[in-house]
This record gives C-alpha cells, structure tokens and sequence, in this order.
C-alpha cells in the first residue's frame, strides 16, 4: 500500500478519474472502487475521502444527489460540467508530473 | 446480501455524536459509509454486534471530530483566505488614508489609524492566526501561531502610537512585540527541527 503522503496530492484527479468513468458514485463506492483498480495498492480512507468530495462541491465540480437505499438515504456523487473539464485538465497535470518526476527519480541499479 | 434494520440504522446513527460531526451532510455521508462497513462484514460471516463493536472502535469521538475538523478546513479554506486578503486590504488602505491625512493635518486621522490598526490586528492577523492553526494539528506549533501573533499586534500598535506621537509607549510596544516575534520565530524553527528529526 502507498504512503498516505503521496495519495494526498493526487486525491483529486483520482476522484475525478473515477466519477468521470462511472458517473454517479457514492462515497463508499468510490473506496472500494479505487481500492479494487489498483489492487489494494492505493486506500482512500473516509478521513480524506469525504473532505475532499465536500470541498469539490463546494467548487461547483460534483453535485449530490440523494437516493432513498433500503432502509436509509445515500449521497450519490456526480461530476458537473465544469468537473468534467477540470477531470481532464487534473488528469493531464497528473501525467505531466508523472513524467517530470521520473526524470529526476530514477530506478535504482543493484 | 445483509441489509440493516431500521432499528440497527438508528443503532449506528447514535455512533456519530451531532457535536462531533458539525455538518448535516457529512452525517449523511458517514451513516452511508459505517452502515456499508457493517454489511461489509457481515456478508464476511459477522453478526451486527461483532461488526457494530469494529465500527465503533473505528469511528470513535476524536476520530470523528478530525475528519469535521479536515472537512471544515478544506470547504472553509478558499472563502478564509479571501476575507483574509479582503481585511488585509481594507486595513492597509485605512492606515495609509491616515497616513496621508496626518501629513496634511485632517481632522479625524487619528481615529481613521486607530480603526484600521484595529482592523489590522482583529482581523487580518487574526484571521491569518486562525488560518495557520486550524491546518495544524501539532499542538506545539499552534502555541507559536498565538505567539506570533500578540508580537505582530505589539509591533503594529508600536508603529500607531508613533504615528499618535506617544514615543514613550511606542518604543515599548516595538520592543515588546519584536522579542515576542523573535522568540515565536526560534521556537517554530525548533520545533519544525523536532519534529523532522
């Protein structure tokens, strides 16, 4: 599993990833979905999960929607329009980083 | 597939404390999420009693206080900063009016320095204290905040009372804020320095 630092700084474009992919996702969903794309390998906890979303839709970047489930009601999460652009544009930040880093951090040799 | 009752629904509810858990969305939200985890796992084979303990032990009192406390910060951050940059601007535009009006002899200068000296420290300092310490959860670190804080306020009521000509009062609110400011400063570094170490 990663460090939590390194999740951290790419929460974002992982939640927008995801909901531009699925759709509508609620916040449970969303967990489990990244956990089982990456093999357990990156593990939103909900202690970083939910503040993010809130703080996304308070950016106008996702709305809720709420949905009688069962005996209880369920917050669904899905991208605006604006999120859907900024989706593409945090995604394209992300892979640009990717390859900068990679210039500097290289692969050891044993 | 496990489903809850009603009854075990209103059981979870109690698990997230209103006082806790500030925002009625988020109550929404961590309902939802703690009930998924107990049909987690009792689809694993667990009764609700087993998975209800695991749950609350999880999302205890300080757990669920730091994620309202994270939540708050990332929603606040953005209106924060821009009342910051707001009551910044207001105060320096205030003090620099009386500034002016001071060289040139208006009436009411001295009244315009004192609100907006006031309006530097209750609210740009204030808010950028408040700022500072919110987004950190080391207790240490916040005492330098506070303390950086009453230096800066020292410093900015030295400069009002030279300005009001109160020299006397004046050289002892600088000095008083500057050793403040030097001493929130060293312990900052040290601190920073032990906690990376």
């Amino acid at each position: 599993m990663f460090n939590k630092d390194l999740i951290r700084g790419t929460l974002k474009p992982i939640i927008l990833s995801v909901l531009k992919d699925r759709g509508c996702l609620y916040g449970y969903e969303i967990n489990k979905l990244v956990s089982e794309l990456t093999t357990n390998q990156i593990q939103l906890t909900d202690g970083a999960l939910y503040p993010m979303l809130h703080r996304l839709e308070k950016d106008g970047l996702v709305t809720t929607e709420i949905k009688n489930v069962g005996n209880r009601t369920r917050k669904y999460y899905k991208l605006t329009q604006t999120g859907n652009t900024e989706s593409s544009k945090k995604v394209d930040e992300l892979m640009e980083f990717i390859k900068t880093i990679s210039l500097i951090v290289k692969p050891q040799k044993i | 597939m496990a489903e809850l009752t009603i009854h075990q629904i209103t059981m979870v509810k109690y698990l997230i404390d209103p006082n806790k858990i500030s925002t009625k969305e988020l109550q929404l939200d961590l309902l939802d999420h703690i009930c998924c985890d107990i049909e987690n796992l009792m689809n694993k084979g667990h009764d609700f009693d087993y998975a209800y303990k695991v749950c609350a032990n999880t999302y205890h009192g300080s757990y669920l206080q730091q994620l309202d406390k994270a939540t708050q910060f990332l929603t606040n951050n953005n209106t924060m900063k821009t009342k910051t940059i707001i009551l910044g601007v207001s105060a320096f535009s205030l003090s620099t009016l009386a500034y002016v009006g001071k060289m040139l002899d208006l009436a009411g200068s001295n009244e315009v320095l004192v609100i907006g000296t006031a309006l530097f420290i209750f609210g740009f300092l204030l808010s950028i204290t408040l700022n500072f310490t919110r987004s950190l959860d080391v207790s240490l670190i916040k005492n330098t905040g506070w303390l950086g804080f009453l230096g800066a306020s020292g410093i900015s009521i030295g400069l009002m009372l030279s300005l009001l000509k109160y020299y006397v009062a004046a050289y002892f609110s600088f000095g008083a804020g500057g050793l403040l400011l030097v001493i929130s400063f060293y312990l900052l570094a040290t601190r920073v320095k032990m906690l990376i170490s």
